[in-house]
């Protein structure tokens, strides 16, 4: 059985991947490199597959028409795909992660820091969604048609492919970069109200805080109609001074 | 409104012809929509007839290193923008003391640096992989997909001539190559803002940050800031 894998082990044979040229019949049958596979044209040598253990069959995969949209949609909208992408991770995994890996914080400050992430991978896609989409679109048009939108007949992006297609990744990448500290301004403006108003959460210590220094200002009001209660006088244990 | 329940005009061919490209339905038939694609369009033809823009690409293809990971190295530059504007807010936080925003900063700094360096690695490795591997197989596939659609073509017209079968070949071939280098224009892209995003969003604050906390402290005992 190991004999016969050896000689019909066209599967993995690692990396190796060096073209022969063809051997002749007699020493092919002497040295019995004539099983089955070889006579019906299977290669030997072949780099390994990528393989996902029977689970996903790699050809259905590659042919699948939603594998096709997604890397059409990662070609044309390459933003959006990328703040989708992001919504995924910040919405999904991070979240995810913080209530799964241990840690010393308490529930609360996890079940805070998942509702965080979620706001701002939120407020993220849809800022990139409705800011991107038209931008994006547009670069698409211009690209396909690039003559219809350059005035300069004689300019060199029209004769340079290599130059036309360095432009165009700048075109795709610029509006990212413009609007990345927007962006990140906005998205922390918005994320309090959020937690607030649709998570139902709050930052812990600001309202214990405010009432705290509050509740000291009113002690030490020197002109408070009301008398102070009997054992709420801050001044009671000071000593010293003038009698 | 009367909902139709013509079956037979639903799934007409003329209903069920898809747009090559990707449709956000009504919204990109919106005349507003197709005003600013337009406006778009017309600004992207102004900005690369300028000087700046006419240098910029110039000096970009002389170096080789520029121009072949040019989509990461801009995806770079926008978080390296985003965590200098973090790391300028925190430094300039007046509700925190002065010794904790530097600890704050320098912590912010170093899961930026880790995570720039992670990102180059991680996207330089997958690159060989990715184009000997896996896009060089997807190309090999569907291309065998496409001979046995256009077999398969060719054996439902047994009538048609020379003539008509060179012509639908053709036709059918440019398309075909069309949509395949979109594919793999895609692959690349995918490829590049996947793994930079996760370095980025998920591996810098689960992995990076304790690590870098634990190195920011480290030196703040050592200068004792």
């Amino acid at each position: 059985m190991i004999n016969s894998l050896s000689k019909d082990s066209h599967i993995v044979r690692g990396n190796c991947y060096i073209k022969q040229a063809p051997l002749p019949e007699s020493v092919r049958q002497k040295s019995g490199l004539n099983t089955p596979a070889i006579k019906n044209g299977i290669i030997m040598n072949k780099p390994a597959e990528p393989s996902f253990c029977g689970f996903l069959n790699a050809e259905k995969f590659y042919k699948s028409p939603v594998l096709k949209k997604a890397l059409g949609f990662a070609d044309e909208q390459q933003l959006v795909f990328g703040a989708a992408y992001a919504l995924f991770l910040t919405c999904v995994m991070r979240p995810l992660s913080i209530m799964l890996f241990p840690s010393k914080k308490n529930q609360d400050d996890q079940k805070y820091a998942s509702a965080h992430s979620i706001a701002s991978g939120l407020i993220g896609f849809a800022i990139s969604t409705v800011v991107f989409t038209p931008v994006s679109s547009g670069i698409k048009k211009f690209t396909k048609n690039p003559e219809k939108f350059i005035k300069d007949k004689g300019n060199y992006l029209l004769k340079d492919k290599k130059a036309m297609s360095s432009s165009k990744v700048y075109l795709d990448r610029l509006p990212d970069i413009i609007t990345a500290v927007p962006k990140g301004i906005l998205t922390i403006a918005l994320i309090p109200p959020i937690m607030k108003y649709v998570f139902k959460m709050e930052k812990k210590g600001t309202g214990a805080d405010k009432k705290a220094t509050s509740n000291q200002a009113k002690c030490l009001n020197f002109n408070c109609q009301r008398p102070l209660k009997k054992g709420k006088d801050p001044f009671a244990k000071v000593k010293g001074g003038n009698k | 409104m009367r909902i139709s329940s013509n079956y037979s005009a639903y799934c007409s061919p003329q209903n069920r012809k898809r747009q090559d490209s990707t449709s956000f339905g009504g919204l990109t038939n919106n005349r507003v929509f197709n005003k600013i694609e337009t406006s778009v369009a017309e600004g992207c033809g102004w900005l690369v007839g300028t000087d700046t823009a006419k240098k910029l690409v110039t000096a970009t293809n002389k170096q080789k290193w520029l121009s072949e990971k040019l989509t990461s190295h801009l995806i770079v530059l926008g978080s390296t923008l985003l965590s200098g504007f973090y790391i300028a807010k925190t430094l300039k936080n007046k509700d925190m003391e002065e010794s904790k925003r530097k600890t704050l900063a320098i912590n912010q700094g170093l899961v930026y640096g880790l995570s720039t360096v992670m990102a180059y690695v991680f996207d330089g490795k997958a690159r060989k992989y990715f184009n000997k591997n896996i896009i060089a197989k997807f190309v090999e596939i569907n291309k065998k997909g496409q001979r046995e659609k256009f077999a398969k073509i060719l054996s439902e017209n047994p009538n048609w001539d020379k003539a008509t079968r060179t012509r639908e070949a053709l036709k059918s071939h440019r398309a075909f190559v069309k949509n395949l280098n979109k594919w793999k224009d895609g692959f690349a892209l995918a490829r590049t803002i996947i793994i930079v995003d996760t370095v980025y969003r998920f591996i810098a604050p689960v992995i990076v940050t304790p690590f870098a906390n634990k190195l920011g402290n480290n030196l703040k005992e050592k200068n004792r800031l």
